[in-house]
């Protein structure tokens, strides 16, 4: 009876210490993304005096090509850190791919 | 399955789908000799590609043909993340994403990268808020999941959910329409109405006998062939214009070009500028002139020019209704795990990213084209292309200044044009114009064949089945599923009829609709044990209600604003609506049972299954009490 109910507390804990690795894990991400989204278009006008690669304006650049490309990557490292590192560190292995 | 079984099924997928690419470009390499060497006539290429794409789409269809229930409204949950994302990403990938983007950001420049940003970014936020917990709940539909989640009130908030989800599947799939419409008369000379009633016998060929599995395995080959239409036209343009077919490396020396054109035109140096676009009820009049009613006078509101306001809200708007559109959430029940969920988000935001990345060179390269070579030419001989286009309405040319030639100001083209009309524009070969066809079409049937699919499930599954005749059998729900796509589908073309603005706008709509219901709900449902019934079902209400609102009130009337928010940002409004609505009446009524609770607790673990029983007639509540108490 006492060794069930200390395993619940145990597995108890080992979840709270997923779901905030978990959690953590998430606002980094998300923090970038907003900064990537947010935090160029009101000075676009002013980077757009600065011309990169074949011609582009910077601030029509980082629009167009830089933050969709973050967006991209920061969706994969997400997949991989959780199911690479995060998901087996606590014991958790997929299922239903046989 | 067995790992054996199902490595062997995802090598079957690869090897099926990877041939059925290579055919597919060879087979555009052969009827383009033909056309140049053998002068194959431009019916028959036109013919050709769309009855073969659509024979393709019929017999995935049919040989797709089930009665499972598992298989009908979710794939039988066999999809590995790689096609899933494919799917996903034919399923997003509309007539908005393939006609009018291109075209929308041509007509607005710097102002139109929002819809750029604004789909893809959603992404990240389903991938990190939505789609491990929408698979580890895994059940049919999303009204699924809000009855679920908030049952101390099921009923309420199912019925709710399903209205939401008609009502945002609708708009969307209407737009589509449209796409489908313009296609198929401009390509087949045929009557817009009837182009309509063309394009959804299409709809219903994909979807109508396998539901989800034939939908899933037609979309992944409506992905291969849109996104080859796509970057064909493109790369030909680049290699033309700067020697490298490397059109998104390349399309910087076509910015720097119609910054100088404008100069020397002298038109304002707008394309690359930021925040010029003004607010204005054009589209309103347009669409009641065409219906024969005499339109209100041509309101502009410049007040806004210039202020990042509306720029903003609506990339946000369009992120955050990316993850509450059902249409896109239920492709997360369709793989087999939470961890093949994360990856597929990836995936689909790869094969996304692809025509997003491409978007702008279109549209740098075209307006680059139009300023070179068109303007400046005297109108009397002007080539057939503008003749031809002219007969849809969609093009005209008016010689404001008398001088018998072109400037840029007297071409008026409805940017939903210039994707399909690019590569007859550029001279390409009329091969290249039929893909483009054939592309669009895939995209659009692809996005509608997965929006009439969550109106036949809201109704069949969450009104019928759930709420009105629990014991229906399989086969009255698949019946009245097939019944209301055709359904759907007649509506759709119905409300297609008045064009009531561009389809990107049409389909930011449905974005603010479903950024105003599902997104916070969902949210919350997932990251806050607190919320409970009355609060989802006020802020799903109050939201949705508010955000029609504002979008009917500026629609028609561009001085209500705040902010200078148009009707395209509506979703904002609805979105703060909800949340506020969900947190206040959450915290004055009582909170979620324990059982509730423990839900969500269930979810944030990323194996097992939450229902065991496949059988949506049964009450899995017990077992999955009992299974998390263990825990």
């Amino acid at each position: 009876m006492r060794d069930a109910s200390r395993d619940r507390d145990d597995r108890r804990a080992r979840l709270e210490a997923y779901w905030k690795e978990n959690f953590r894990l998430i606002v980094i991400l998300t923090v970038i993304w907003a900064v990537v989204t947010f935090a160029h278009p009101p000075f676009a006008a002013s980077l757009n005096r600065i011309t990169i690669l074949t011609g582009f304006p910077l601030g029509y650049w980082l629009s167009s090509q830089f933050s969709i490309t973050v967006f991209v990557v920061l969706i994969f490292v997400y997949a991989i850190v959780m199911n690479k590192v995060i998901d087996p560190k606590y014991g958790f292995h997929k299922e239903g791919e046989g | 399955m067995t790992r054996t079984e199902w490595r062997a099924w995802e090598a079957k997928l690869y090897k099926g789908y990877g041939l059925f690419t290579l055919f597919l470009i060879a087979f555009i390499a052969i009827v383009m000799f033909l056309e140049l060497n053998a002068g194959l006539p431009r019916g028959l290429i036109a013919m050709l590609f769309i009855v073969l794409s659509f024979a393709l789409y019929g017999v995935i269809g049919i040989v797709n043909f089930t009665r499972k229930f598992d298989e009908y409204y979710v794939a039988g949950r066999k999809v590995p993340a790689f096609f899933n994302g494919m799917a996903t990403g034919a399923d997003w990938m509309s007539a908005a994403s393939f006609i009018s983007m291109a075209g929308t950001i041509w007509l607005l420049g710097y102002d139109g990268l929002a819809y750029i940003m604004g789909w893809t970014g959603g992404y990240v936020i389903l991938a990190l808020f939505f789609a491990p917990y929408i698979r580890k709940f895994g059940q049919f539909t999303i009204p699924d999941f809000v009855a679920a989640r908030f049952a101390e009130k099921a009923g309420t908030a199912r019925l709710i959910a399903a209205i939401c989800a008609i009502l945002t599947s609708f708009t969307y799939v209407t737009a589509q329409v449209v796409g489908v419409g313009l296609i198929m008369s401009r390509f087949f000379g045929v009557e817009y109405v009837l182009g309509c009633v063309l394009g959804l016998a299409g709809v219903v060929l994909c979807s109508f006998l396998g539901g989800m599995k034939s939908i899933t395995w037609t979309q992944v080959a409506q992905y291969i062939i849109l996104i080859v239409a796509y970057l064909i036209p493109v790369s030909m343009l680049s290699a033309r214009f700067t020697g490298v077919p490397i059109s998104e490396l390349m399309y910087g020396q076509a910015l720097q070009n119609i910054t100088a054109l404008e100069q020397a035109q002298g038109l304002a140096t707008q394309y690359v500028q930021p925040f010029t676009t003004a607010l204005s009820n054009a589209s309103w009049r347009t669409s009641l002139q065409g219906l024969g009613i005499t339109p209100p006078e041509l309101v502009t509101n410049r007040d806004w020019i210039g202020t990042p306001w509306e720029y903003m809200a609506l990339t946000l708007c369009l992120m955050l209704g990316t993850v509450g559109l059902p249409h896109i959430l239920i492709r997360y029940y369709t793989v087999p795990n939470p961890q093949a969920a994360r990856m597929s988000v990836g995936w689909s935001l790869f094969f996304i990213y692809l025509l997003y990345f491409t978007a702008p060179a279109y549209a740098a390269f075209a307006r680059w084209e139009m300023l070179q070579n068109l303007v400046g030419q005297p109108i009397a001989s002007l080539p057939e292309w503008v003749a031809n286009w002219g007969q849809t309405g969609l093009l005209t040319i008016r010689d404001a200044n008398n001088d018998g030639i072109l400037q840029f100001p007297e071409l008026s083209i409805v940017a939903d044009l210039i994707v399909l009309s690019t590569p007859e524009i550029a001279g390409l070969p009329y091969t290249v114009s039929a893909l483009v066809a054939a592309g669009g079409l895939a995209a659009a049937l692809s996005t509608a064949d997965g929006l009439l699919m969550v109106i036949a499930t809201a109704v069949s599954h969450d009104i019928y089945a759930k709420l009105i005749n629990p014991n229906a059998s399989y086969g009255t729900r698949f019946m009245i599923s097939r019944v209301m796509i055709l359904v759907g589908a007649a509506l759709a073309a119905l409300a297609a009829v008045p064009r009531l603005a561009l389809i990107a706008q049409m389909v930011a709509w449905a974005f603010s609709m479903a950024a105003s219901s599902f997104f916070p709900v969902i949210l919350l449902g997932i990251f806050w044990r607190r919320a409970n019934a009355a609060g989802a079902i006020a802020g799903m209400s109050g939201g949705m209600i508010v955000c029609i609102l504002y979008l009917a009130l500026n629609y028609t009337n561009p001085y209500f604003t705040i902010l200078g928010l148009s009707h395209l940002s509506a979703g904002i409004f609805g979105m703060i609506v909800n949340f506020a609505l969900q947190i206040i009446v959450s915290l004055a009524t009582a909170p979620p049972p324990v059982e509730i609770q423990r839900m969500v607790d269930d979810l944030r673990i990323p194996v097992g299954e939450m229902y065991e029983d496949e059988d949506p007639r049964s009450t899995p509540g017990a077992e999955r009490t009992e299974r998390v108490a263990e825990i």
